[in-house]
């Protein structure tokens, strides 16, 4: 850790508060829902979580515990949403009873695709169970309501699964083999034509088109069976879309190539998560226009043209990963409230005063102290960190525990599968 | 406006916007404690979402009961010795359902069919078919209205004949044991498997006919249809997979048989066992003539009843109801029992005077169940006329705190019928989505019914269960809806406005009752 690294983080009263809020929330969201024969996995998942959390908030360095905490999450995601789907059906593929009795787990990226059907015909165009499990519609659509009025697009850094593992891919390597430049910010566009030519699409067939036929992540989800030559055709291009836009070209560009240019929900939250209150800023009196902040960003959201020319601009495509935050040496890249014009420095405001008090004995010094914490807690990277985690963990919280119970009971018993398949 | 002030105005709203960020940080977790059913009756009452039944094979065209417990064919007979056909129900029809041919089915192959769907009183599965029933084989004899055949389609299985107006031109063979199902054509021309999907949960098979057919292609004009179902043991020995009844039981026949011609028939599709038994026993032992089935016709609507005239007839019969109960009112409104008069002041309306009375018990008996009952009606009717959306949650919250109270009180069947007929009326009338009512108003309004009915009033018995089920509706419980409606159709004297609700949902209506 270096100094730079070390004097970002808050400062103890702050980690400390921000600590318990956490392990509160991993203890409900993790510990408290887990069934009995789960607990032990569902201690150290939270305890896991809640350890990446105080580092992230006691270093500062968010863009490295975010991402080892959003790739873990991916990580953690996928086995035990395939072994879920084997053990309650048999095997992950999508048969036509499942479809008939409406029972494909619903994701976020529907919503986007399911809105102008819904609009138009009343109906849900896919065929997804409504309530009363995790992949419902309707705990999807509360979830992503609650993400988007509060973290708008850091959704795509702090809670979808598709992402995380995305993100870890644009790390595979450790330089770019592939280096992408994109003054015309075509690529960027790119993401919103997918979503444009998916609603479209969706709306002449009223189901949704991107789910049967362009999802990149069926194959580490649940493929529809192979029954004849167009569910071939969907299989042959799931697979070929997989292994390009979610393996290969992130390990060999370092960006995150399946976000920035082909999911259409991006797309679509970089327009709904203006609603929400947190940004990323460049203070441009601050701003040295070395480019690291841009060469940094997973998403290439950072307009370099208006770096370079002094007026930094972040585009709606940012999914507040922080990683320009992190990387910036002069501290010019920062979460900033969406009401605050420029970005003033996180928990600078009453430095003077605090300076003042802690020269005044040991009473000034608690006191500067609690105003440092206060200030620390109300700051846009204190809250959009802890909320982002929270949401982050609400997502990923039980198949992570699912997937170390797993684990736990492959080394105990040699079946990845608690009770087995039906 | 003066910088400073203006300076103070940004600073002012941006401390409000902070707060709202804060509070939201800390809303998302207690969202999400009191998520669950809450956050989804919200989201369902705002988004109503209904998955495209293009993904479930289409919408319904109609629905046919059979009576439960009618799984003896004439009445007769018994099942064979032995576990394999001893479940109960596992060979008795419950449900028909006869679907809109889809043409455009989303994410299934083939793209077009026709379904029809089966549903028994139970799965028992004593043989472990792949399906989940084992006992049962079912057979679909559909009349198009082409030219098709009076015989079953293995000669000598069923043991039955068809109605010579509506003979068959294609049938389904339905069974546990095979994944798919077997179609027929009459003229022998056709026979192929077709995609079967069975729900064991549902107690439901689902079979869905290619419309790519002659037979099936007739019916995309809309024009009416004509269903024999028929319910059969299935023996894997016997000839078309049926298993043969005899005079006695054996562990290879069923018992019970009067004659060779008796049909190897459980249960078929008609409306009443009394039905069922007159078909099953048509047969003709000297003239060499198997019995005769009628079926049932399914084509829009609800036939022979016309429900604009009900809907007229439940309007007018709805004014002089009221009438009647104003008039009946008024003559109590000053008798000398609080409870009388505040009963009669609460049907004319006067919730105000009503509620005196009624505070006059409770100061002399608190725990009196009728007071607390109307007590905690006129307080939740109270929330609903509350400026504030608080205070309505507030009052509403604490009528039915007296409610629940009246309904715990409650002793007599009059004390019972008062206390459930006041919280169902107001858990039904409360919106789902703030208070989450509905189901335990279903259950209310069943409970009352229930008194109803050992009353011998069959028409209050038939009006409570209708809101029962137009309740658990509301509260996105189909079946228990179902059975509800079901209730409501079995009573013989019902009001029009019942008799309106339930044909209008498709619920067998005998027509002029
Ligand atoms: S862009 Fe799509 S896949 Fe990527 S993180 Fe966002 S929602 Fe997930
Ligand atoms: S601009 Fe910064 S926070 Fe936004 S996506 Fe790029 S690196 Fe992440």
């Amino acid at each position: 850790m270096t100094k730079t690294e070390k004097k970002r983080g808050f400062s103890v009263p702050t980690v400390t508060v921000l600590g318990v809020l956490m392990a509160a929330c991993a203890y409900f969201f993790i510990v408290q829902i887990a069934q009995d024969s789960l607990r032990p996995a569902a201690w150290i998942v939270a305890g896991y979580f809640l350890a990446l959390f105080i580092l992230l908030e006691a270093t500062g360095n968010i863009a490295l515990y975010r991402r080892i905490f959003f790739v873990s999450c991916a990580l953690l995601f996928f086995p035990s949403f395939m072994a879920g789907l084997v053990e309650a059906r048999g095997s992950i593929s999508l048969d036509a009873r499942e479809v008939f009795l409406n029972r494909t787990p619903f994701c976020h990226i529907v919503i986007p695709l399911s809105i102008v059907p819904y609009l138009l015909k009343g109906v849900l165009v896919f065929p997804a169970r409504l309530s009363n499990h995790y992949a419902s519609a309707y705990s999807m659509i509360a979830i992503w309501l609650f993400a988007t009025l509060t973290i708008g697009r850091g959704w795509c850094s702090w809670a979808c699964f598709y992402g995380g593992w995305d993100d870890g891919m644009s790390r595979f390597s450790g330089k770019a083999r592939l280096e992408v430049r994109d003054p015309e910010k075509r690529l960027r566009h790119f993401g919103f034509a997918v979503l444009a030519f998916s609603v479209l699409a969706g709306v002449a067939t009223m189901t949704s088109v991107y789910c049967a036929w362009l999802c990149p992540f069926k194959t580490v989800t649940e493929f529809g069976s192979v029954t004849g030559p167009s569910s071939y055709l969907a299989f042959i291009i799931f697979i070929l879309l997989f292994f390009s836009l979610a393996i290969v070209l992130p390990a060999l560009t370092k960006k995150r190539v399946q976000c920035m240019s082909f999911c259409p929900f991006g797309a679509f939250q970089s327009v709904a998560g203006k609603v929400s209150p947190y940004r990323v800023g460049i203070d441009p009196e601050t701003c040295v226009r070395c480019g690291l902040c841009a060469r940094a960003c997973p998403t290439m959201s950072i307009d370099e043209a208006a770096l370079a020319a002094g007026k930094p601009a972040v585009l709606s495509t940012c999914t507040r990963c922080g990683e320009c935050v992190t990387v910036c040496p002069k501290r010019a890249a920062r979460y900033f409230f969406v009401w605050k014009k420029g970005c003033g420095q996180d928990g600078g405001r009453m430095a003077g005063l605090r300076e003042r008090l802690g020269q005044g004995g040991r009473a000034g010094r608690f006191i500067a102290a609690l105003l440092l914490a206060a200030e620390e807690l109300l700051s846009p990277r204190a809250l959009l960190t802890t909320t982002g985690f929270t949401i982050g963990m609400i997502v990923a919280g039980s198949f992570a525990t699912g997937t170390v119970a797993r684990i736990m009971h492959l080394l105990a018993t040699g079946s990845f599968l608690l009770g087995g398949a039906p | 406006m003066k910088p400073s002030l203006k300076r103070g105005f940004e600073r002012l709203i941006g401390a409000g916007l902070k707060t709202l960020v804060v509070i939201s940080v800390f809303l998302v977790p207690v969202g999400f404690v009191q998520s669950g059913s809450g956050l989804t009756r919200v989201l369902d009452s705002v988004l109503r979402l209904r998955v495209d039944p293009r993904f479930s094979g289409g919408t319904e065209l109609r629905r046919f009961y059979d009576p439960e417990g009618d799984d003896s064919g004439a009445g007769s007979l018994v099942r064979p010795k032995g576990e394999f056909y001893s479940g109960v129900g596992a060979l008795d029809l419950l449900k028909y359902v006869v679907y809109e041919p889809e043409l455009d089915a989303a994410w299934s192959s083939p793209r077009q069919f026709w379904q029809l769907a089966v549903t028994l009183s139970s799965f028992a599965d004593a043989g472990k078919a792949p399906l989940g029933f084992s006992a049962a084989s079912i057979r679909i004899y559909v009349s198009t209205g082409g030219p098709g055949s009076t015989e079953t389609a293995v000669p000598r299985a069923e043991l039955v004949g068809f109605d010579p107006a509506w003979p068959w031109d294609v049938m389904v063979e339905i069974d546990g044991w095979h994944e798919t199902a077997l179609l027929r054509t009459a003229d022998g021309r056709l026979s192929r498997r077709i995609p079967l999907i069975s729900v064991p949960e549902r107690k439901t098979v689902y079979v869905r006919l290619p419309l790519d057919i002659p037979e099936t292609k007739r019916i995309l004009d809309g024009r009416a249809t004509r269903h024999y179902v028929i319910v059969c043991g299935y023996d894997p020995l016997a000839s078309g997979l049926v298993l043969p009844v005899k005079e006695e039981a054996s562990s290879s026949a069923g018992g019970g048989a009067s004659s060779s011609l008796t049909p190897r028939v459980w249960d078929v599709l008609a409306p009443s066992a009394v039905e069922q038994a007159r078909q099953l026993s048509s047969f003709d032992e000297a003239g060499f003539r198997y019995a005769v089935l009628e079926p049932v016709v399914a084509e829009r609507g609800n036939p022979g009843i016309d429900l604009a005239a009900l809907g007229e007839k439940a309007r007018v019969e709805g004014v002089s109801d009221e009438a009647a109960r104003r008039s009946e009112a008024l003559k109590k409104a000053s008798d000398l029992d609080p409870i009388v008069s505040g009963t009669a002041l609460f049907v004319l309306g006067e919730y105000g005077r009503a509620g005196e009375r009624f505070a006059e018990v409770l100061a002399r008996e608190a725990g009196n169940p009728v007071a607390l009952a109307y007590s905690g009606s006129i307080l939740a009717m109270k929330g609903g006329k509350a400026s504030s959306p608080l205070d309505a949650v507030r009052f509403v919250n604490e009528g039915f705190a007296l409610l629940d109270r009246a309904v715990a009180a409650a002793k007599t069947d009059f004390e019972v019928e008062t206390a459930r007929m006041n919280r169902a009326s107001v858990g039904a009338a409360v919106p789902e989505a703030v208070f989450g009512k509905s189901a335990a108003a279903g259950v209310d309004f069943r409970d009352a019914a229930a008194i109803a009915e050992t009353r011998g009033d069959g028409r209050a018995a038939g009006d409570r269960l209708v809101a029962s089920g137009e309740a658990f509706e509301r509260a996105g419980n189909e079946g228990e809806a179902e059975s509800s409606f079901l209730g409501a159709a079995a009573l013989g004297d019902l009001s029009a406005a019942a008799r309106l609700a339930l044909a209008s949902r498709g619920y067998p209506l005998a027509a002029g009752r």
